[in-house]
């Protein structure tokens, strides 16, 4: 049958041509992608090495002549004299101090209500989860100012306090729905078997559900990590001054350089504002990931 | 009296993180509303001053540039990272090799703030010595790139920054809805006879209406309420071209102490949410109620 | 017309190697199951003759072309999928005239297959429905209707009935093969159900760990198992297995089962072996549970022995009995009438000229 062996022969030819010109294309976009979203970050690392001078005459893209520090140095610690000199060493401590509370407070909170809003399920338990689900969506600028005012009567404006506090408050909401939908997953009867066997409310938290969520609680760390340590609203809303977060203080050092601008040391800045989650992007990002999509909210 | 503690644990536990969120939501919300209808300026005045604030908040040039810019910002950057996800996590579910690699640069700027990306891109697009001369070292003599003080142009560099920052999440997004599908079913179309493009176009993109459907509200999510790449991009100008809503409510709140103003615009941009997020999650939750 | 050869295809998942030189012939009309445990590489094997894998070596022959690099659409097969692989967003007529329009057949061509088998399939009142809106049945029926207006050379079904309840399977299945009947088309057919395998197939073939164990009609292989995987894969209740040696005795063989005092044996005569059997060889003996029963029914060579119920099931038309045979447990297939009894024994009767002897180094049959 050799018109049957030629009219196949033709399928096959086609069809590996085809597939190798749709490879070619594919990996063109996927490469073109790939530098659009790799260049921002690779000119502000080139830029933070170089000098005022060299950026001036060079552009961009261009690798610095050669690796100089002096931009990280100033950014990280200053210039040494003190009138209007902005460094974020101090203020990255800030965040620091202000993220680690932060991030556990909210996390076993989250941990506990998802527990008994699945496990000890009770009339009306659906309206209490959504009113704490409403909380992930609703826009801050509706509770920016009762807030500051709340934080005023406390005695904690402009303290790290004050941002643990509203850090742990609106954290709460994203982290009742991340293990709630965990604990959604595991079946009631693993509790129902530890009744019988005797533990109680908390025996069967902690002995029982806490060891097999390392999952959620990984990503619910690095969710609120990330947005704590990104979060800017706030910052800049309930402090100034010696008790702002990094955030706060990246922005403030951009706007007030001096008489000439510091485009290096502004990257640096950038950088050093960026990495510790950048760091927490690249070692976990597959829970980071899972994070967004179960979320699924940006806040 | 133990016994009560014993049967009544979990509500008891539940409590505290229940009454802070009906205090710090719920509670703050109406007062934010409450002190929308009052004349409060400087400190929180309790005396109704009915939808006036409203009337000055509508009758305010500024507020119109800010609203104008946040549907012309939204419907962009909506349309281009749903164009950008959907192309990108089609494109990485070829089964190829370095699509670990190619996910995580894709969704890397997710994971830096808003302040971050904004001074990452007001350095790449400054006009004397970022893209533009760039380009022209490049030989493009010609080249001009003055959004970022250009008064007509100055939203749409947010656009650039915004879309840079979180498309990767929606290719995130899109592609987990695309390997969620039954494998069978391209099997059955390949065999079928059908092309790979109208595999995705009258099989796959039909069944991703749900992801479709969060990305947009999600991404509408994230631009009402954008207010930190504006601060460190633009912080609203040349001028206020670039205002956007959140940065005028916090202007009004924190700088013109104009608390009973910015409260309205706050309320204003509550409202747009509330008609957003409530039909999602009502049919959300009727969705996850069928598949149970 | 359609035949189908596969020749020492191989295919490797990374370092596994889920397919070893398998060989099949398929001739035209036949209907061919592949029948194996999971990860035995029977689907590969499909996917590959769909055109989904791609073949690592060997070559896949349809009406003798080498077809290892055309693309599925263009094998002229159908497939029928276990999840039915029904597209969600479309309707059943969409569904099942999809194939059609990717082929440009003409508007009455494909309205007049439509009509002919979704009333053959009898969907006919569903086809303006969605997928999610119809039962398991009528999915099934849906996905079926796809494959069978394509109208194609060789049928593909990859365990098609295995999400279906009980009763329907077995309605399903007789469709199925009232289908193959009416059609004469060739198909070839994926399941781990070994009665769906006996019921439908002209001929089965057992693949196990990526090989072709045995392949022959369904009667040699219940009959003739080849190996003690196929002996002891195929039937149920399983088949009996025990352990023991061969002993020379003045007209052939004898079996002597291990961990045997009293000089106990099984008289092997009349046993057609395939190879030379050798004195004092370990092999396993292989007897159908069927093959036990109550002394007096069988007529050919037989043995009688006495032996102990330890358990018994009733089935309804008949009842399995397990019995403790030097410490073995062995099943046997008792009429109901029967009067077993738990501990008391029981006079049975052994079917000599149905036993499988097999070799317990190689576990291949001799």
């Amino acid at each position: 049958m050799p018109a049957v062996d030629l009219q196949m022969e033709a399928l096959e030819r086609s069809a590996s041509r085809r597939r190798t010109f749709y490879r070619w294309l594919l990996f063109l976009i996927l490469g073109v992608f790939a530098i659009y979203y790799l260049a921002p970050m690779y000119v502000m690392i080139v830029t933070s090495f170089k000098s005022m001078e060299e950026i001036r005459k060079g552009n961009l893209m261009m690798l610095p002549k050669e690796f100089l520090l002096d931009a990280w140095k100033i950014a990280w610690g200053g210039r040494g004299y003190d009138a209007g000199d902005v460094f974020l060493r101090p203020f990255f401590w800030n965040s620091t101090k202000m993220v680690v509370p932060a991030v556990v407070i909210s996390t076993f909170l989250g941990a506990i209500n998802g527990y008994i809003l699945t496990k000890w399920r009770f009339k009306g338990d659906n309206i209490i989860f959504l009113l704490f689900l409403f909380g992930c969506f609703i826009p801050y600028q509706a509770i920016l100012l009762p807030m500051a005012r709340t934080l005023g009567a406390l005695g904690i404006s402009n303290s790290i306090t004050g941002l643990v506090l509203v850090h742990s408050v609106y954290g709460l909401s994203f982290t009742t729905l991340f293990f709630r939908n965990y604990y959604v997953s595991i079946p009631d009867e693993m509790i129902k078997a530890a009744r019988i066997d005797g533990a109680g409310f908390f025996k069967i938290f902690f002995k029982v559900l806490l060891p097999i969520s390392a999952p959620i609680i990984v990503v619910t760390v690095i969710w609120q990590f990330t947005n704590i340590w990104n979060d800017f609203l706030f910052g800049s809303s309930f402090s100034f001054g010696e008790a702002a977060p990094i955030q706060v203080a990246l922005n403030n050092m951009v706007l007030t350089s001096t008489s000439v601008k510091q485009y290096n040391v502004d990257m640096a800045a950038a950088f050093i504002a960026g990495f510790p989650t950048l760091v927490v992007y690249i070692l976990a990002g597959k829970y980071f990931i899972r994070g967004l999509t179960a979320g699924s909210v940006k806040g | 009296m133990f016994s009560w503690l014993q049967k009544n644990l979990p509500k008891v536990v539940l409590t505290p993180s229940f009454a802070v969120i009906l205090w710090f939501i719920y509670g703050f919300i109406l007062w934010t509303i409450y002190v929308s209808l009052t004349k409060s300026k400087m400190l929180p005045r309790y005396d109704f001053w009915g939808f006036k604030q409203y009337i000055r908040l509508w009758s305010n040039m500024r507020w119109y540039t800010a609203v104008e810019n946040l549907l012309i910002f939204t419907i962009l950057f909506v349309l281009i990272c749903i164009l950008i996800g959907i192309l990108l996590s089609i494109l990485l579910d070829q089964k190829i090799r370095a699509e670990g690699f190619l996910r995580t640069v894709y969704l890397y700027p997710m994971a830096l703030s808003f302040i971050v990306t904004g001074t990452a891109w007001k350095w790449v697009l400054n006009p004397t010595l970022g893209i533009q001369k760039l380009f022209r070292d490049w030989g493009f003599s010609e080249f001009t790139f003055d959004w970022l003080v250009n008064r007509d142009m100055s939203i749409y560099t947010i656009v650039i920054a915004a879309v840079w920052q979180s498309s990767g999440f929606v290719m995130a997004l899109f592609l987990a809805g695309l390997r969620s599908i039954d494998d069978e079913i391209i099997k059955a179309a390949k065999i079928d006879g059908a092309s790979l493009s109208s595999i995705y176009v009258t099989i796959i993109l039909p069944m991703m209406r749900p992801v479709f459907m969060s990305s947009i509200v999600i991404l509408l999510h994230i631009s009402i309420k954008s207010y930190d790449l504006v601060i460190a991009l633009t912080a609203g100008g040349p001028g206020t071209s670039s205002d956007m809503p959140a940065v005028f409510m916090t202007q009004m709140a924190f700088h013109r102490s104009e608390i009973g103003l910015a409260s309205s615009s706050a309320v204003m941009m509550f409202l747009t949410v509330l008609a957003i997020i409530v039909p999602y999650l009502y049919s959300e939750l009727r969705r996850q109620d069928a598949s149970r | 017309m359609a035949t189908l050869e596969a020749r020492n295809l191989t295919k490797n998942f990374g370092s596994t190697r889920v397919l070893r030189q398998v060989n099949l012939d398929v001739s035209d009309g036949e209907f061919i199951v592949l029948l194996g445990p999971s990860g035995c590489g029977k689907s590969t094997l499909l996917n590959m003759i769909a055109g989904l894998e791609s073949v690592d070596e060997g070559d896949i022959r349809i009406d003798d072309y080498v077809v290892n690099k055309v693309e599925p659409k263009d094998r002229n097969i159908a497939m029928v999928f276990q999840s039915y692989a029904l597209y969600p967003a479309m309707t059943v007529r969409e569904n099942i005239i999809f194939g059609l329009k990717q082929r440009k057949v003409s508007k009455e061509q494909t309205e007049k297959s439509l009509s002919h088998f979704s009333k053959m399939l009898q969907v006919d009142q569903l086809l303006d429905r969605k997928p999610a809106q119809l039962s398991g049945g009528q999915r099934q029926r849906v996905a079926m209707g796809r494959a069978l207006v394509r109208e194609p050379q060789i049928f593909l079904f990859d365990e098609p009935l295995s999400n279906l309840d009980a009763k329907l399977r077995v309605e399903m299945r007789r469709e199925i093969k009232k289908l193959h009947e009416q059609l004469g088309t060739t198909m070839i057919y994926v399941t781990h159900d070994q009665i769906e395998a006996m019921s439908l197939a002209t001929r089965i073939a057992v693949m196990n760990e990526g090989i072709i164990q045995q392949i022959g009609t369904p009667q040699e292989i219940y009959d003739k198992p080849n190996s003690v995987f196929v002996a002891d894969f195929v039937g149920s209740p399983s088949i009996n297995l025990v352990p023991g040696k061969l002993e020379k005795n003045c007209k052939g063989f004898n079996f002597v089962p291990d961990q045997q005092p009293d000089g106990f044996n099984i008289p092997i005569n009349g046993y057609a072996f395939e190879n030379s059997p050798q004195e004092g060889q370990p092999v396993i003996l292989g007897l159908r549970p069927e093959h036990i029963n109550l002394s007096n029914t069988f007529q050919d060579a037989h043995l009688d022995l006495e032996l102990k119920p330890t358990l018994i099931e009733l089935t309804g038309y008949e009842q399995n009995v397990t019995f403790d045979f030097q410490g073995h447990e062995v099943t046997g297939r008792l009429p109901r009438n029967a009067q077993a009894e738990l501990g008391s024994p029981l006079s049975l009767s052994l079917d000599l000229s149905e036993i499988s002897l097999f070799d317990k180094e190689t576990s291949f049959r001799i």
